[in-house]
């Protein structure tokens, strides 16, 4: 038979019967279909004049410790606790249409792209704390590794755990689309789409969606590595990596005579005047600081690291230098999106502080 | 290269007033360059102020990079640097790389072209004919050879064959007008031409250069509702602070220092001293957003450059490189007032 949609996965049928199998269980699916996109597989609406909706009920979320590989295939360890034939329906929906339609695939071309990096790059990659080859993909057991590498891309938390969230997954990632809905039951997304139905995964930098995830995306906010530094006499230490609460100050504490930062938010390119503000109001009961020159010393640190690895790979040919040459230099245009600070947030800041 | 040659054009040298003791050309690691004949021993390069020779006074005849009006110039001197540009300068290997470098530039895909257009790092709208290629070459050429002086372009003969160097000293000008290179240069002797940052010395001078410091490109700004144009032509002094006037077309900034990587507090404070008088600006937010056009520029050059694989590309990209490194050493901002050391 010939297929309904021109650029689907498999049969028109066969995504419409395991719609309906997954609709049995609880799930929604409505308007979607899988084809291939400008991301490599994607879900796209039927028809885009009507809504889409996608829903997966918490009871049939996984937790990504409840799934192992078996004869290749991604299955469910436990099936207690979910309904009948609902771990079949997973075994199939996996290798059909996730791990085994081009996730493990993708996820084994990142892993050797990135081993396969100059000597060079990956010291700088190991000492900038993004990314080390000999703990990531050692190559021990490389289907359970790249088992857990497509697991991390494709999971989510949710009440304490990773999950698992079947059809939702194939969704792919835009960072100015609207992240999950969470609020209720399950996790759903839900609107009307022109194009191919696309959700923020979660807040992060350019550097860190490509080494975690493989792809690059103009991500909209900027994150600091993991660096010490000399301010002032002082030493401080700063704690990399993408902040869970980007839009309040960072957390500062002092230890051992070191002032440890933790993952201060650098830039943001819709608030560009927020990441000075937020730096300055996270130190502003830390004494012998000057909080504007530190944000730039670390501002600094951030970019020659980058500058240095844009160095090694602009001399290199082959599609993950490209590609990771490519995540530095957004990274270094997100890094830019800091300019002013807010003074009401500060004297703001300030006057509690004083009245406190 | 002839030693007794060039002993020879020493002497005549010597003869209208000028200096070259224990100087050589050689070929070295930048290209031709002047090196000491006895490392050991203090070397003088001086060109007294009447041996100086304007840009404008200089064309192309059958080839050679002659003087137009020689009256002014001792008896032989004009002869004298027809044969010395001939044979160590234009003739030698300035032609050949000055052009070599144009073409190049010209070779680079129409996106890369139009970014360098819009950055005011490159046009090649200036050469309209091909009879006007050659003279085009020696203007190009004399650019990179000159020194400025009260708005007008001299070429200084045997001190020009000086090869740049970021991290040495300058050229030392004497009271009475006369420029030279003095001292012991145990390898090749180098100078600092001027200051200027990567990616004009490359663009000026054609080669690749890491430099201290950085100023903006021509960007424009909305800054609180007001457009504001960063000019990025011209030549300025450094350490001072950057010139802003009022045209029809609203605010310009002259060429503002974003980055200095031995004074990284410098910048942001001849900025903000800039924008002192206009109460409509603030200082360090507006210095944030033209750094942040000049990045933003920067990588778009970059991300262009990688659809070519030609080796003026990869000049190009390691210019911006460069630039985008030296534009990263801008922290904080001075307590006092800057003085020149």
């Amino acid at each position: 038979m010939e297929s309904e949609f021109p650029f689907l996965m498999g049969s028109a049928a066969d995504w419409h019967k395991f719609l309906d199998e997954f609709r049995s269980f609880g799930g929604r699916a409505e308007n979607v279909m899988q084809r291939k996109g400008a991301f490599g597989l994607g879900l796209f609406p039927i028809d885009s004049a009507k809504p889409i909706e996608l829903r997966v009920p918490d009871q049939l979320l996984v937790p990504t410790s409840n799934v192992e590989l078996q004869d290749s295939e991604i299955v469910i360890k436990d099936d207690d606790n979910y309904p009948d034939g609902y771990s079949d329906w997973f075994r199939r929906y996996q290798s059909s249409y996730s791990w085994g339609a081009e996730g493990r695939q993708n996820t084994l071309t990142i892993e050797e792209g990135l081993k396969a990096l100059p000597e060079e790059a990956l010291l700088l990659l190991k000492r900038s704390g993004l990314y080390n080859a000999e703990k990531r993909f050692p190559e021990e057991d490389t289907e359970q590794e790249l088992l857990l590498r497509f697991i991390q891309t494709r999971c989510i938390n949710r009440k304490g755990n990773r999950v698992i969230m079947p059809m939702i997954e194939l969704l792919n990632h835009s960072p100015s689309a609207d992240t999950y809905d969470m609020k209720g039951d399950g996790i759903s997304v839900d609107g009307l789409y022109d194009g191919e139905i696309l959700v923020k995964y979660s807040n992060s930098d350019p550097i860190r969606r490509f080494i975690n995830y493989g792809f690059n995306a103009p991500e909209r906010l900027g994150f600091s590595l993991p660096l010490k530094l000399k301010h002032r006499e002082q030493n401080v230490a700063i704690r990399g990596g993408n902040g869970a609460a980007p839009n309040k100050p960072c957390n500062v504490e002092i230890k051992n005579n070191t002032i440890i930062i933790e993952q201060p938010l650098l830039a943001s390119v819709q608030s560009p005047k927020m990441p000075r503000t937020l730096f300055i109001q996270g130190l502003q009961n830390i004494n012998g600081i000057n909080a504007n020159e530190l944000f730039d010393q670390i501002h600094q640190r951030n970019s020659r690291i980058y500058i240095e690895l844009i160095r090694i790979l602009y001399k290199v040919e082959g599609d993950t230098a490209d590609k990771l040459c490519c995540a530095c230099l957004n990274q270094l245009t997100a890094l830019s999106h800091r300019y002013g600070q807010r003074d009401d947030l500060l004297n703001k800041a300030a006057n509690s502080s004083k009245i406190d | 290269m002839d030693r007794s040659n060039w002993i020879n054009f020493i002497d005549e040298f010597r003869s209208f007033g000028g200096k070259a003791e224990n100087v050589i050309q050689r070929k070295g690691p930048f290209g031709l360059g002047l090196f000491a004949i006895n490392p050991q021993c203090p070397i003088n390069i001086n060109v007294p102020n009447h041996l100086l020779v304007s840009a404008e006074n200089i064309e192309l005849h059958d080839g050679n990079a002659v003087i137009k009006r020689g009256r002014d110039y001792p008896t032989g001197y004009p002869d004298w640097f027809r044969r010395y540009q001939a044979s160590y300068s234009w003739g030698a290997e300035g032609e050949t790389s000055v052009t070599k470098f144009e073409k190049n530039l010209l070779s680079l895909p129409e996106s890369v072209l139009k970014l360098l257009k819009k950055y005011g790092l490159y046009s090649h709208d200036r050469l309209t004919s091909d009879s006007d290629f050659r003279h085009t070459m020696l203007q190009q050429f004399l650019r990179s050879r000159c020194i400025g002086r009260q708005g007008r372009l001299y070429v200084m003969p045997i001190a020009e064959l000086v090869n740049h160097s970021a991290n040495v000293r300058s050229w030392v000008t004497g009271s009475d007008g006369s420029i030279g290179v003095l001292g012991v240069h145990k390898n090749e002797i180098l100078v600092k031409y001027s200051n200027t940052d990567s990616l004009r010395r490359l663009m000026t001078y054609g080669f690749n250069s890491v430099e201290p410091i950085c100023f903006s490109l021509p960007v424009r700004v909305l800054h609180r509702g007001q457009e504001i144009t960063i000019s990025g032509l011209g030549k300025r002094v450094w350490s001072r602070p950057p010139l802003i006037r009022m045209t029809q077309h609203g605010l310009v900034m002259e060429k503002p220092l974003l980055g200095h990587r031995n004074i990284p507090k410098l910048p942001k404070t001849l900025f903000v001293e800039a924008c002192k008088e206009h109460c409509d600006i603030v200082g360090n937010e507006l210095f944030d957003q033209v750094c942040q056009s000049n990045t933003v520029a920067l990588v778009n050059i970059l991300q262009t450059l990688k659809i070519s694989k030609a080796p003026i590309a990869r000049q190009l990209a390691q210019g911006c490189i460069d630039q985008l490194d030296s534009l990263s050493f801008r922290t904080g901002q001075l307590e006092r007032p800057f003085k020149m050391p």
